[in-house]
Parts: structure tokens; sequence; C-alpha cells
């Protein structure tokens, strides 16, 4: 398990999060996009869904799929690829 | 054309009447005054006009000119021409004479369907008199689909003289089926829109009635804008969606119905002019988020959306819209908060300018807008003026948006332009006009030393003028382009 989650650690130790709905084709979208780019660049990963918590709900609920990277949102609704190799890069 | 099944994919905005029919046909489709159309008479009247049109002599491909305001004979001729296998031309209703000669010249349409009495060299008849006539008998589905022009819309125009942009099927619904990917969605079939836009405009046409009759909502349209008579209809009708252009939102805002009238709304959209940042912070005040909408004609119309009510931004692309930002070598801009022309991608794109595609999409797909943006650090766009605006002081860029924006802050300023005018030393320099705010006198050197707080000295007017009105396009653009003949003609 702690393996597992060292593995999935970016060289930087980058990590980022998908907020995500069910039923949302942007969000599957997102999430095939960075499944193909984590191979790439090796982040850490998580998917949250936005109607599971009530705070994350109201933060994040008109506006799914949001990016977050390090807990910061990067974007939403389609991962603009340049932008966000850029960033993590920095 | 189309042979519509239960489940079929719409394959033209029409189809997305037949739809809407079948799945709620007795639910109200259009709202206008006190008529109300069901989907299913909706379906019934837009067939009507296309054996209208059909028994007019028209045939496939052929233009049909609607001059008509915003009500239910538009809605219902625009479907029926899509039936009948033409291409509709809207035409705004208050073009003169020779205006409206150049449209049914350049677009050769063979018919013009217009309520006012007309001089024009073409065929013409009356809305009321072309559906009484209508022969009786089955939808001709005769619809133009994908590639098929569709509408021919003759842009604005801040400069020069108006061309048609050639509007595909194809562009039409894939701008429809971006805003319909978007979670939340922005209209549902349980929604309520009110659209008080022009329909012979872009963002009337194909946002506000496009994305109602693609929900499968019900739209309640306002011809002639009364910001009294609508706020009442948007509480009578129980309105949960507005689409708007800012001047409409200026003129609510001054009204203590305001409240009430939104009470029910979940989502208000503003497009087709820039939204003032103190008017979506005055709408904010109250709990109501005005979200930006960014677009044009040849788009279909939407580009970017605002959903977070980030000040002053035009928000995002679009899913399945590209943006990029390019600088003056046409090289995509790098760094963050530099200004670029936005050039756009996807299939919503236009197919070039009437008759043979002239200064469409390049061959990668990309189409230069013509405006300047500025990218932030969190990805969200913002305009800074137009290309064609740039006013180069000494071989300076100075972006007119950035002056109006520091001058249309000081106190006693309604509205404010700028341009660039000739200027013998520097090659052209800044000159603005104001608008004094009612009761408020304006000391055109007492603005410019206030301006020159903030702004670089190559930045601040050569010249301001205080004048009581500015020229506007019918969605709220200034006329820049008759300022700059003003500004030109004085320095003679």
């Amino acid at each position: 398990m702690r393996l597992g989650k060292q593995s999935n650690k970016a060289p930087a130790g980058h990590h980022v999060t998908l907020i995500t709905r069910v039923g949302c084709h942007l969000c599957d979208d997102a999430a095939a996009q960075l499944s193909r780019l984590r191979d790439e660049l090796g982040f850490g990963y998580d998917e949250l869904d936005v109607d599971a918590d009530r705070d994350r709900r109201n933060e994040y609920s008109d506006r799914v799929p949001v990016i977050l990277i390090d807990g910061k949102e990067h974007g939403y609704w389609r991962l603009e690829e340049d932008r966000f190799r850029k960033a993590l890069a920095r | 054309m189309t042979v519509p099944g239960n489940d079929a994919v719409p394959e033209s905005v029409s189809d997305l009447v037949r739809r809407a029919a079948r799945a709620t046909p007795d639910t109200p489709a259009i709202i206008d005054g006190r008529e109300r159309v069901t989907w299913s008479e909706l379906d019934a009247r837009a067939t009507t006009a296309a054996l209208a049109l059909r028994a007019s002599g028209l045939d496939d491909g052929d233009r049909v000119a609607l001059q008509l305001g915003t009500g239910l004979d538009f809605v219902v001729l625009y479907l029926g021409a899509g039936r009948a296998g033409l291409i509709t031309v809207p035409v705004n209703p208050t073009y003169t004479v020779p205006e409206l000669a150049h449209v049914i010249d350049d677009s050769g349409a063979r018919l013009l369907v217009t309520a006012a009495t007309s001089s024009a060299s073409v065929s013409t008849v009356r809305p009321d008199a072309l559906l009484e006539g209508a022969p009786t008998g089955d939808d001709p589905c005769r619809d133009r689909t994908g590639e098929d022009v569709a509408v021919l819309l003759y842009t604005s125009g801040t400069s020069g003289r108006p061309k048609g942009a050639m509007l595909s099927t194809r562009a039409l619904l894939a701008n429809l089926d971006q805003v319909a990917a978007l979670d939340p969605p922005m209209v549902t079939a349980d929604d309520v829109a009110f659209v008080p836009l022009p329909l012979f405009h872009v963002f009337g046409l194909n946002t506000g009635l496009g994305i109602a009759l693609h929900a499968g909502a019900t739209t309640v349209l306002a011809d002639r804008f009364d910001p009294l008579a609508s706020l009442a209809t948007m509480a009578d009708e129980h309105v949960t969606v507005v689409i708007g252009a800012p001047g409409m939102f200026a003129q609510w805002a001054a009204l203590a119905q305001l409240a009430t009238a939104f009470g029910g709304v979940r989502y208000a959209l503003s497009g087709s002019a820039p939204l003032p940042a103190a008017l979506a912070a005055q709408y904010a005040s109250l709990g109501i988020t005005l979200h930006e909408g960014y677009g044009l004609t040849e788009t279909a119309p939407g580009v970017t959306l605002n959903r977070t009510g980030k000040a002053g931004s035009i928000g995002r692309p679009l899913p399945g819209v590209e943006v990029e930002l390019r600088d003056q070598d046409g090289s995509p801009v790098e760094d963050d908060d530099d200004p670029g022309q936005l050039f756009v991608r996807g299939p919503n794109l236009f197919s070039g300018y009437w008759p043979d595609g002239a200064d469409g999409p390049d061959t990668d797909g990309w189409f230069g807008t013509g405006d300047i943006a500025v990218r932030d650090d969190d990805g969200d766009l913002t305009l800074v003026g137009r290309a064609s605006e740039l006013v180069l002081v000494n071989g300076f860029n100075v972006y007119p948006a950035e002056v109006e924006s520091v001058l249309g802050a000081q106190p006693g300023v309604a509205e404010v332009a700028v341009v660039g005018a000739d200027d013998q030393v520097t090659g052209e320099a800044v000159v603005a006009y104001v608008v004094p705010a009612e009761g408020a006198s304006l000391d055109p050197d007492q603005l410019v030393s206030a301006a020159a707080e903030s702004l670089a000295k190559f930045k601040l007017p050569r010249e301001v003028s205080v004048v009581d009105t500015l020229p506007h396009t019918v969605t709220g653009k200034v006329m820049k382009w008759r300022l700059k003949a003003e500004s030109t003609d004085a320095s003679r």
C-alpha cells in the first residue's frame, strides 16, 4: 500500500486531483487524457466525486471536471496539455 | 435530407424541433407575448412554413431573406426554411434601404419576408400572407445537413461593409453540442429561457434560440426591449435562464423589480458585447452571477465562457473549441499575461464568406478573431482589444481597452471609447470620447491628469472629447470606425 503510493509520486512531487461527477462525459475525457499523461510524466493522481462532500460540491459543482495541481486549481472542463505540462515542469 | 427515427441524432436545427415534439408534444416551446405554442404546434407550423416557401417557387439551396423582429414568425420561418432546403439570410429590420439592398444583392436572395413595406428589388411577402397561403401537406424533409450552408449571416460589422458568413448545419449543431456537453447543463428541458435578443444576430439565433431548441426548453421571446415589461414577463413566466446583452442587464439593474424577476433565475448569460466589470459586480452583490460568453458570428458563435464569475474575464474555451494566442509574427504567446491575437479552431467554425468561402479558417482549421487577449495563471482569458484597433504611438502598442478602463473608472464618466488618430509626430495618437454620467460635467484636462496616475505617457489621450452619446451597433458595440473617421476628418 505504502509502496504503491510512493511509486505514484512524480520526481518533482506533483500531485494531480481530478474532481469528477458520475455520468459526466467531459470528466471521462479528462480522466483518459490524464491517465495517458501520467504514464509519461509520472505524477501522483486521485479522483474525487464532487457530490460526495458538501464543501467540495459548494466549491466546484458548477464546472466539472476541475483539475487541481498540488491542491491548487489549474483549470476546468478540458485539460489544456501545453499549460498542464508547463505547470508540472515548475 | 433527413428521415428522423425515434432516437436519431439531430441532423439539422429543425430536427431539434421534431425530436422535442416526439418527446414532449404538449409542453410549451415558444412564448411570444400572449401567444403560447407547444412543441407539436411548433413542429406543425414549421412544416406549414416549409410548404409555403416551397409553394412560392423556392428550391433547394435558394436563399430566403427574413427581415423580421424577434417573434414567433421568425422562429417558424427559420425552421420552415430549413425543412424546405433553403438557406436563411436573417436581416436586421432597422437596416436602411441601401443596407438591405446590399444584403439582397450579395446573397442573391430570391424572396424577402418582411413586415415592412419594402422597395427592395426582389420578390417580397409579408409573413402572415405567406403562411396563410400555405398548401397542406407533409413535412418536405429537405433539411440541409452536415456541410450544407444553412444560414448566411451578415456580420453586424464594426468596420466596413457587411459580409455573409456561411454557417453550415455542422457548425450550428457543433456549437449547440459543445454547450450541451457542459456539466451541469446551461439549459435543460425543465428550463424556461428568456431570450430578449434580436434573432437576426448570431447570439440570439444560435445561442439563445438554438440552445433552448437543443435542450427542449421553453423559450420566452421579446421584441423591442422594454426593461420594466421584460422584468414583469420574467416573473410571470417563472423564467429560470436569461440570455441577454450587457445593455439589457444594465437597464434592468436600475429597477427595483430586478430582485423579484431574477428570483427564480439559476443561470444568466451575457454576450454579444463586453460585460462591464462594475455591472457584473452590481449583480454579484444581489447574489446573481452574470456569466460572460465570448463568441463571434464566424464561430456560430460560442468560443469561451466564464463559469466562475471572475471579474472582467471571458473565461475558458468551451470544450471542443481550441484557442491559441499568437503574437504579431504568428507564433504562440509563451508567457502568461502577454497579449496575443485569439485564434480559434473547432467544428463550430464557419465555412468562409459568401459566396466563394473566402477568408475562412486556414488549411489547419484556425481562424483569427482579430481580438487581442491575455491568458492568466488560472488559464482564464481576458480581452484587451481588437487587433485592428491597436494604436501605434511612436511604435509602442496601446490597447484602447486599457485606456478605456482607466478613463471609465473616473467619477462622472458613463461611457468611453478610445481610438487611434493620425499624428504627424508620433505616427498615431490616442483619442478618447467620453460620455458624462447624468448631471456630471467633465473636464478633459482633469481626466488626462487623472489617467496619468495609472498610464504611461504614450498611452495618454492627445485629445479627450466630451460627447452626449457614442454611436452603437444593434448589440451595443461602439462603432469605432465612425469615431475614427470623425477624428481623421477633424485633424485635417
